[in-house]
């Protein structure tokens, strides 16, 4: 098994020197065309659109965007099967072996499938796998394990699970396949399963799946597998806990003079007034009308972020008002006339 | 997915769990009084305040906090206060990565 390379750049069509700016509006346009509910090819959608998620989550972090471009640069150089040198969170593990594995060095190597990344991006980007139980310990040494044939509990492993925002909202079914290979024998063990994702699924949440971690070993339990939920980026939405943003573009006037808008939320649409001198970056809040909070069917808050646009092409009558104005106006932000 | 294969076995995790300590005990390998050991040194979040040990419950979420604290106490040999600082800035970062996805 190989990972195929992916080009980041080519899935969201920006060039290689685009701006975060460039980057996001790329992904935005491109989202919203194949977002799963509204794009008009359905086949197929949901992996475009994870794709793209995908491409946006890399590129948009100035972090993963950097580990990316080395990569890219070194890519060609790289033998098939092994990563460029010194790549990454796993080198310590990828050194003589076939790459697409991760985890410790002590027993059990472990590969994720169904979590709605590629295995490119499970393989180099995926945040989870390299930290804590079983990963970090690299080289360490047990003292447990010095000891022989005492029981010893497998350790916890954890991956991030890409879930959409309309999964999060509803909850979703998701099967999993997580792929164990013991170090030490060579064997390759598969696990299946699916693991119901329950409504409230806020990002960096983990669900804890008991049992289907790394199995123990002298008779002692498996551990458990934690999924830390990742929240597919939206053209619409932002989220923060169980709270969702979403930023509504307003005219001017409509700024001033108040305006009663159309607003789209992750279950329908309301309409909502944005009072008179609506600051921008304003935020109005509608209570209940977020995610989830969990079974007691509490929800967090949507709140709506006003972004002032101005009009960049001009009629010669809007000129004209917007001169009119400038001549009539007691508004003096700066405290005095204008000279 | 082959259609004539039977169904995967389905898991439906409780994100509202709560586990009393002799199961996380039992959950994590770790012994009881490690554990308050670790809630008392201000490593888990402490909850509502118990006055029996009987009456502590712990989430998920710390679940993976205590297995965490004790694959680093076992592995690197860490000192309480040690691990306490690390857990700190772990948790430092993960909310300020949160924060910076949050403004994409």
């Amino acid at each position: 098994m190989s990972v195929d390379f992916k080009d980041y750049y080519a899935v969201l069509g920006v060039p290689r020197e685009a701006s975060a700016a460039d980057i996001k509006k790329a992904f935005r346009k491109l989202a919203r065309e194949h977002h799963p509910d509204v794009a008009k090819e359905k086949v197929g959608a949901e992996a475009r659109f994870k794709e793209i998620n995908e491409a946006h989550e890399v590129l948009s972090d100035p972090e993963k965007r950097q580990k990316y471009d080395s990569l890219g640069a070194r890519w060609q150089e790289a033998d098939a099967g092994m990563p460029p040198p010194g790549w990454g969170g796993n080198a310590g593990a990828a050194q003589g072996r076939n790459y697409e594995w991760s985890g410790n060095d002590q027993g059990t190597e472990f590969h994720f499938g169904g979590t709605g990344f590629s295995d490119f991006f499970e393989q180099y980007f995926s945040g989870g796998t390299s930290y804590g139980h079983p990963g970090g310990g690299g080289q360490g040494f047990d003292p447990q394990e010095a000891a022989g044939n005492r029981p010893r509990r497998g350790s916890d492993v954890e991956g991030d699970i890409l879930v959409t925002l309309e999964e999060a909202m509803h909850g979703t079914t998701r099967p999993i396949s997580l792929q164990m290979r013991n170090a030490r024998t060579g064997a390759v063990e598969t696990h299946s399963f699916q693991v119901r994702i329950p409504p409230g699924a806020t990002d960096g949440r983990r669900i804890r799946v008991p049992g289907q971690g790394e199995p123990g070993r002298n008779g002692g339990a498996a551990g458990d597998l934690y999924l830390r939920v990742r929240h597919a980026a939206h053209p619409d939405f932002a989220t923060e806990a169980a709270n969702v943003y979403h930023d509504l573009a307003i005219a001017p006037w409509e700024a001033v003079l108040g305006a009663e808008v159309l607003v789209k939320t992750l279950d329908g649409s309301i309409k909502m007034r944005s009072p008179p001198g609506t600051e921008n970056g304003k935020q109005l809040r509608v209570r209940g009308r977020g995610l989830p909070k969990g079974k007691t069917g509490e929800r967090g808050d949507f709140f709506v972020v006003v972004e002032v646009e101005l009009p960049t092409e001009l009629t010669p009558e809007e000129q004209e008002l917007w001169e009119k104005l400038r001549l009539v106006s007691r508004f003096h932000p700066r405290g005095s006339a204008p000279t | 997915m082959n259609e004539s294969h039977p169904p995967l076995p389905l898991i439906e995790p409780d994100l509202d769990a709560h586990y009393s300590l002799e199961v996380v005990a039992e959950i994590t390998g770790i012994a009881t009084q490690t554990i308050l050991h670790y809630r008392e040194e201000g490593l888990l979040p402490s909850g509502p305040t118990a006055a029996r040990k009987e009456e502590i419950f712990f989430d998920d979420a710390t679940l993976c906090t205590l297995r965490r604290i004790d694959h680093l106490a076992r592995q690197y040999e860490m000192s309480t206060p040690a691990l306490k600082l690390l857990c700190d800035l772990l948790e430092e970062v993960e909310s300020l990565r949160a924060a910076l996805r949050s403004r994409h």
